[in-house]
């Protein structure tokens, strides 16, 4: 805005349209130099007739109908002239166009290479590589903590052991609730990755001493 | 280009959001002006006892355009044939205020007559000038430079050939001479204009006399110069011709 | 144009037609001339004058020598001299910015009247193309004036080439909308205006 705006430029197609429409300029001002004379001429063949000169009025009226013939030529002309005039228009307004569409054209290719599907795939395995490498810097973290194999396997099996005491007594009331699925707190039971590393008869002791636990737990309030 | 259309499109919005704002505030105004006449006509008294109230309207009314003189003028002109007591100071300050009204006229006019003008034209443009329809005449004209007079400026009227004349004289820092009068009485006489000659038929004065006067008038703005009349004869216009 | 242009009552008083001598009084005849010269030239669209009044161009096709003379006034035998003309254009050209010289370097050249000034004749002008979708395209001064098909309006026809010249060069190219396109013969023939 605030600024002016240089001088708007003269191209090559300018200059081409400035002189066909001076070319159509002249034409149209010859059209009016010859209506203007044959109204003349028609007014003097009047008079001629007037003054009893049929001869010199037909001279006139043949001149006259001569410079109508030019007429009708120079408005042919006039025709492709603004026919030339109005197509190089048009032409330029199609270049304009086909300009778009080019440029419309470039920016949806570039768009496309930018989607190729071996690109992607290349994006993906870059990112499984990058996760990978996460993971080995988390696990060289991890060992960083100085825990021996064993040491972590005590450590899961506090864990659970405290999980089954916290979520254990939370299970009970929730075997009586039949309407409410135990499913949301699936998470929470986060040792399921560790299992492997626990043998199964280990598990197994495990567990049953727990049921043995449980059952003592139950019977000691009949006892008292 | 693109930049170009949007500017031009924002000043046309811009345009045109302004034009209906003004059409509002002017039919607000106007509203608000003839309302502030109907008060004025139905508290006429009460403003012009109370000084506070009056100061206040002033305010007002000076704040939207109105000259309160106008309203003054207009109140008073209701109550100036009535003849009981309370509306004495009201006609008393209508003519006061059509006092003022006449001096402003005069010095406005002065360039183009020299402080001499047509008590008819007079009336006429402060019947234009006015904000509101004000019936003045020129007998209340004649009333309101009476007191005029009382504050010792010199407004006259003056009779010429049947038309009746304000002299402003305090412009020409003198009065109108009898023979400056006598020679606007021939102007009237002779459809707008008088030479030498015609002078010197009418009143016998002498060469001296007759330039002495037209000089005199000339320099004052009375009288325009011709030098195209008949016979190569230099006449000597009065310029309330024009608007006549 | 069948109706002859109806000076104001002014016209009629024959001391404006002797230069005042009192100095107020002149300068309101002045005004009062300068009024009259921009009412008539814009009743006839006259555009330019000869430094003693006579219509040089006008954009309506008559007869220049037809109209009623505005500096003399035969019913009441009165001609202001042309002492009193010169005050006069000077008043207009000086004073109130009405008129300017064709070619100050030529003053006999005649004046343009501007009853219209040329940054209105410039608006008029680039509305017209504005409106008729032919910003960016080139125009020749012909089918801007003279024309009859190519739908310019009542105000522009017509139009004095020179004036028009004036007008693009003094306003539309300052503005930066307009560039001037030259004929084979190096004239000026045609513009862009965008």
């Amino acid at each position: 805005m605030g600024q002016q705006p240089s001088t708007p430029k003269i191209t090559a197609q300018d200059r081409a349209i400035f002189q066909l429409k001076q070319q159509r300029d002249k034409l149209k001002e010859y059209q009016r130099r010859l209506t203007f004379v044959i109204d003349k001429q028609t007014n003097l063949a009047r008079q001629a007739l007037k003054n009893n000169q049929p001869d010199r009025a037909k001279f006139y009226l043949r001149s006259k109908k001569q410079q109508e013939s030019t007429i009708v030529k120079t408005c042919e002309q006039l025709d492709n002239l603004e026919g030339l005039i109005g197509t190089i228009e048009f032409k330029l307004i199609e270049k304009d166009v086909i300009y778009g569409l080019e440029q419309g054209n470039k920016v949806l290719k570039k768009l496309n290479n930018e989607m190729k599907i071996e690109k992607i795939d290349k994006i993906l395995d870059d990112l499984e590589d990058e996760k990978l490498k996460v993971d080995e810097i988390g696990d060289a973290l991890g060992m960083g903590s100085g825990l021996s194999k064993s040491e972590e396997i005590e450590v899961d099996e506090e864990f659970e052991k405290l999980d089954q005491e916290v979520n254990g007594i939370k299970e009970q009331p929730k075997k009586d609730d039949v309407v409410v699925p135990d499913l949301p707190e699936a998470p929470q039971v986060g040792i399921l990755p560790d299992a492997p590393r626990q043998s199964l008869e280990e598990a197994q002791k495990q567990e049953e001493e727990e049921n043995k636990d449980k059952q003592a737990q139950t019977y000691e309030p009949i006892a008292s | 280009m693109n930049n170009n259309w949007h500017s031009d499109a924002y000043s046309k919005l811009g345009q045109s959001l302004n034009e209906r704002h003004t059409d509002q505030l002017s039919t607000q105004l106007s509203v608000f002006q003839s309302a502030l006449v109907n008060f004025a006509r139905e508290h006429g008294e009460e403003i012009k006892q109370n000084s506070e109230f009056r100061n206040k309207f002033t305010q007002i009314c000076q704040s939207v355009g109105i000259d309160p003189l106008d309203l003054l003028l207009y109140s008073g002109s209701v109550s100036k044939t009535s003849k009981s007591q309370s509306s004495k100071t009201q006609s008393d300050n209508y003519f006061i205020s059509l006092a003022v009204r006449i001096v402003e006229v005069c010095q406005e006019t002065r360039d183009i007559n020299g402080g001499l003008i047509p008590l008819k034209e007079l009336v006429s443009i402060i019947r234009e000038n006015s904000y509101i329809n004000i019936e003045v005449t020129e007998s209340d004209v004649e009333k309101s430079l009476s007191t005029l007079n009382t504050l010792g400026k010199g407004y006259d009227i003056l009779t010429i050939h049947d038309k009746k004349w304000l002299k402003f004289t305090s412009a020409l820092g003198g009065s109108i001479s009898n023979d400056q009068k006598k020679v606007y009485e021939l102007c009237g006489f002779m459809g707008g204009y008088v030479t030498y000659r015609l002078l010197r038929d009418n009143y016998a004065w002498d060469k001296l006399r007759c330039k002495t006067v037209i000089d005199e008038m000339i320099m004052n703005g009375f009288l325009w110069v011709d030098s195209q009349g008949e016979g190569a004869e230099w006449q000597y216009w009065e310029p309330s011709w024009i608007s006549s | 144009m069948t109706t002859e242009f109806t000076f104001p009552k002014i016209h009629s008083f024959p001391p404006l037609y002797t230069k005042q001598p009192n100095a107020t009084i002149l300068s309101n005849q002045l005004d009062s001339w300068s009024q009259i010269v921009l009412q008539y030239c814009e009743y006839y669209k006259i555009t330019s004058m000869t430094l003693h009044g006579t219509p040089k161009v006008s954009q309506l096709d008559v007869n220049l020598e037809s109209l009623p003379s505005l500096f003399q006034n035969k019913t009441i035998n009165r001609t202001v001299n042309s002492d009193l003309q010169t005050s006069i254009f000077n008043h207009l050209i000086h004073k109130l910015n009405k008129a300017e010289y064709i070619n100050p370097k030529k003053p006999d050249l005649g004046i343009y009247i501007y009853w219209r000034t040329i940054v209105e004749w410039a608006q008029l002008l680039y509305d017209f193309v504005d409106k008729s979708g032919q910003l960016g395209t080139v125009l020749t001064l012909y089918e801007l004036t003279k024309s009859e098909d190519s739908g310019v309006p009542e105000s522009l026809r017509n139009l004095d080439e020179a004036l028009l010249i004036k007008v693009l060069k003094e306003v539309l190219i300052k503005q930066g909308k307009a560039q001037l396109l030259m004929t084979e013969e190096g004239e000026i023939g045609g513009v862009k205006i965008v």
